[in-house]
C-alpha cells in the first residue's frame, strides 16, 4: 500500500503532463483535468479513511532507508490537508470550466493547476525538510506562471512583488538549512526532531535555535504573517478569480502547515519562543481585520480577511495543547473552504455587474437571489455564525484561549470576529441589497448560472462542516494528539531504531 | 540572413559533434559526472548555436517537434521509470543485461528516468532560446 502515498504526487503530475500534450485541443485537455482531480479527490478519501486506521503512513521512496533517503509520511494532518486542498481544486476547477473568461481557455491553466496542486501534495506528505523547499518552489513557479496568464499590467505588478518577496522568503529558508544541515547532518524530519531535542536536553540549542528562527521568518512570509504580509493584498485581487480562489486555498495554507511542522515535529520543546507566534498571530488578526475594514474592493477585501484569519491559527498553533491544534487544524479546513467560495462567489457577482469596486455594484439580490444566499453562508461561515464551518473553528480557538487563560487574545479573536462581520456586511449591502447605480445594466446570468453549481457545492460543505462538526472535529483532535506527541511520528520514520 | 562558408561547415559537424558527446554524457552520468541535466543541456546549445545563427525557424525545424512536446514526453518517461516495479515503492531501480555476445549491455529504470530528465532538460532550455529569438526577430523587424 505505501504506494498510495506516491499517488497526491503522481496523479496531478500525470494529468498536468497529458494537459500539456493536449494543449491544442481545449475540450480533451479539460476532461483530462477534471478526470485528474476527481482521481486526486477519491485519492484524498482513501488516504484518510488509512490514516484513520493506522495512525501513519510512511514510504521509503526508491526503498532507500530513512533518514538516508526520502521519505513521504501521511499522518492525520497531511491526510486532512489533502482532501481539502482536493475538494478546493476540484471546485475551482469546475467553475473555471463553466466560465467564459479567457483563462478558462488558456492551454496553459489546467497544467499550471495541476502542477501546483503537485507541489502543495508534496508539502504536506513529505518527511524531508529539503524536498519541503522543493515543493515550495514548485508551487511558487506554477502560481507564478498562473497570476500572469492573461498578462495585464496589474497582473504583472502583483506578480513581481510577489515573486520577490517569496524568492527571498525561499533564500531564507535555503540558508535555514543549510545551516541546519551542517549543524545536525540531517535533513529527515524526524531525524532532526530526535537530535533537535537531545540538544534541548543538552542547552546546547543556539545553532538550532537560529535556523529554527530563520524557518520561521521564511514560513511566515509564505503564510502571510503580521509583519510579512504586504505581499498578499498587493497580489491576490490581480488574477481571475478561480486563481485568487486556489491561491487563497492553497498558498497561504501551506505555509501555515509548515509552521505547524516546524513548531511540534521539526523544533520541538522551547526552541521557538511561544510568546512571540501568539503576539505575531493576534497582530495578524486585528491588522488584517483593520486592512479589510478600510478597502472599498471586493477582493481586496477578501485579501485581507485571509491574513486576518491566519491569524486565528497562527494563535491556535502557538498555544500547541491538542485542543489548539484541533482548532487550527478545522480552521485550516474551514478557512480553505470559505475563503475559496467567497473568491468564486465574488467573481461571479463582479462578472455580472461589471465591477468589484462597491460603488459601482449593487442590484444582485433581486436579480440572483440564490447567489446571495450562497454569499450570505459564506460570509456568515467566516464571521463565526452557528451552525456554520466557521462557528466550530472560532469557538474551539476561542476554548482553547480560555483554557490556556489568555484572556487578552480571547478578546482580540471575539473583536476580529465581529469586525469580520462588518466587512462582510459592507460588501452585502453594497453588492447584494442596495441597487445598481447603473438602472440600464443587465443583470442576467445568462450563461453564468452554469457557475452557481460549484459554488453551491462548496456552501453544501460549508454546512456540512458545521452540522457535522462534532464527530469531525474529533477526527481533528486526534491529528492535534498526533502533534503532540511526535514520537508516534518519529517512531514511524525511523522504525525501531529510535 | 547572410551565412558564412565557416559558420555553414562548422555548425554543420558541431551539432552533430554535441549530440554525440551530450549521449554520451547521459550515459556516464550513472556513476560518473554527467548524466540526464547536463547531457540535456549540451544538446540544447546545439540548438542554441543553430538559432543564434540561422535564426528560430531554423532551430524548430532541427528540434522538429515543439519545446513542449518533449516536456511532457520527458516527463512521461521519468514517471514510467519510477512505476516500472509497481509492487514495489516508487522509484525502486531494476536493472537488465543484455548480453550481445562481445559486451553485456546494463538497463535500468535509473537510465530510463535519466533520459526523461534529458529530454525535458532539452525541451524547456530550447523554448527558452526559441522564445526570445521570436521575440528578438519581431522587435528588429518592427524597427
Amino acid at each position: 500500500m505505501s504506494n498510495l502515498l506516491t499517488l497526491p504526487l503522481l496523479v496531478p503530475l500525470i494529468s498536468a503532463t497529458f494537459g500539456i500534450l493536449a494543449r491544442q485541443h481545449a475540450n480533451v485537455q479539460r476532461w483530462i483535468s477534471l478526470a485528474g482531480i476527481s482521481v486526486y479527490l477519491a485519492i484524498g478519501f482513501i488516504l484518510i479513511s488509512h490514516v484513520l486506521d493506522q495512525s501513519y503512513l510512511t514510504a521509503q521512496v526508491g526503498g532507500w532507508q530513512a533518514p538516508y533517503g526520502i521519505t513521504l509520511v501521511a499522518d492525520l494532518l497531511s491526510a486532512i490537508m489533502i482532501l481539502f486542498t482536493g475538494l478546493i481544486v476540484f471546485s475551482v476547477l469546475l467553475y473555471s470550466l463553466m466560465t467564459s473568461k479567457p483563462c478558462g481557455f488558456s492551454p496553459a491553466f489546467h497544467p499550471l493547476v495541476h502542477f501546483l496542486l503537485m507541489g502543495a501534495s508534496g508539502a504536506f506528505l513529505t518527511g524531508d525538510i529539503f524536498n519541503l523547499y522543493v515543493c515550495f518552489e514548485i508551487m511558487l513557479m506554477s502560481s507564478f506562471a498562473l497570476m500572469t496568464l492573461e498578462g495585464k499590467a496589474e497582473q504583472t505588478e502583483g506578480a513581481v512583488k510577489y515573486v520577490v518577496l517569496n524568492l527571498l522568503s525561499s533564500a531564507i529558508f535555503l540558508a535555514g538549512l543549510g545551516l541546519l544541515y551542517a549543524k545536525v547532518g540531517s535533513l529527515n524530519m524526524a531525524d532532526i526532531s530526535v537530535i533537535s531535542q537531545q540538544a534541548v536536553a543538552d542547552e546546547k540549542v543556539g545553532p538550532i535555535r537560529l535556523a529554527g528562527l530563520l524557518f520561521f521568518v521564511s514560513f511566515s512570509v509564505k503564510a502571510g504573517m503580521f509583519p510579512f504580509f504586504f505581499w498578499l493584498p498587493a497580489s491576490y485581487h490581480t488574477p481571475s478569480p478561480p486563481v485568487s480562489a486556489l491561491f487563497s486555498g492553497i498558498l497561504t495554507k501551506v505555509g501555515v502547515y509548515a509552521l505547524i511542522r516546524l513548531h511540534t515535529l521539526v523544533m520541538p520543546g522551547e526552541v521557538l519562543g511561544y510568546k512571540l507566534l501568539l503576539t505575531m498571530g493576534v497582530a495578524t488578526m486585528l491588522i488584517g481585520v483593520f486592512g479589510a475594514a478600510s478597502q472599498m474592493h471586493i477582493r481586496r477585501i477578501l485579501s485581507f480577511h485571509i491574513i486576518s484569519q491566519i491569524g486565528y491559527i497562527v494563535v491556535g498553533i502557538a498555544i500547541k495543547t491538542p485542543l489548539a491544534l484541533a482548532s487550527a487544524i478545522f480552521f485550516i479546513g474551514h478557512n480553505i473552504i470559505s475563503k475559496g467560495n467567497l473568491f468564486l462567489v465574488a467573481g461571479l457577482a463582479s462578472d455580472i455587474v461589471g465591477s468589484e469596486k462597491l460603488h459601482k455594484t449593487g442590484g444582485m439580490w433581486k436579480a440572483w437571489p440564490q447567489l446571495g444566499i450562497i454569499y450570505l453562508i459564506s460570509a456568515f461561515s467566516l464571521a463565526g455564525f452557528p451552525p456554520l464551518s466557521g462557528f466550530v473553528a472560532k469557538f474551539s480557538i476561542v476554548w482553547a484561549t480560555v483554557e490556556s487563560q489568555l484572556w487578552w487574545v480571547m478578546a482580540a479573536a471575539i473583536f476580529t470576529g465581529l469586525f469580520t462581520l462588518y466587512s462582510m456586511m459592507k460588501i452585502w449591502v453594497e453588492v447584494f441589497w442596495k441597487d445598481h447605480p447603473d438602472p440600464d445594466r443587465d443583470l442576467t446570468l445568462g450563461k453564468n448560472s452554469r457557475r452557481l453549481m460549484p459554488v453551491s457545492l462548496l456552501a453544501g460543505i460549508i454546512i456540512f462542516l458545521g452540522l457535522g462538526g462534532g464527530p469531525l472535529f474529533d477526527i481533528c483532535l486526534r491529528a492535534g494528539e498526533q502533534l503532540v506527541n511526535p514520537a508516534g511520528y518519529i517512531q514511524a520514520v525511523l522504525g525501531e531504531i529510535t | 540572413m547572410k551565412s558564412s562558408p565557416i559558420l555553414d561547415i562548422t555548425l554543420r559537424w558541431l551539432v552533430v559533434l554535441l549530440g554525440i558527446v551530450s549521449f554520451f554524457l547521459l550515459l556516464r552520468g550513472h556513476d560518473e559526472p554527467g548524466g540526464g541535466f547536463s547531457g540535456g543541456l549540451l544538446a540544447a546549445s546545439a540548438i542554441i548555436i543553430t538559432t543564434i545563427a540561422y535564426g528560430a525557424d531554423a532551430g524548430r525545424k532541427l528540434l522538429h517537434f515543439q519545446p513542449l512536446s518533449y516536456i511532457a514526453v520527458g516527463l512521461i518517461l521519468s514517471v514510467l521509470a519510477g512505476l516500472f516495479q509497481w509492487d514495489a515503492v516508487f522509484m525502486s531501480s531494476i536493472w537488465v543485461e543484455l548480453s550481445l555476445g562481445f559486451t553485456i549491455i546494463k538497463l535500468g529504470t535509473p537510465l530510463l528516468f535519466d533520459l526523461g530528465v534529458y529530454i525535458v532538460v532539452l525541451g524547456v532550455v530550447s523554448s527558452f532560446v526559441l522564445e526570445i529569438e521570436s521575440i528578438v526577430k519581431i522587435k528588429k523587424e518592427g524597427l
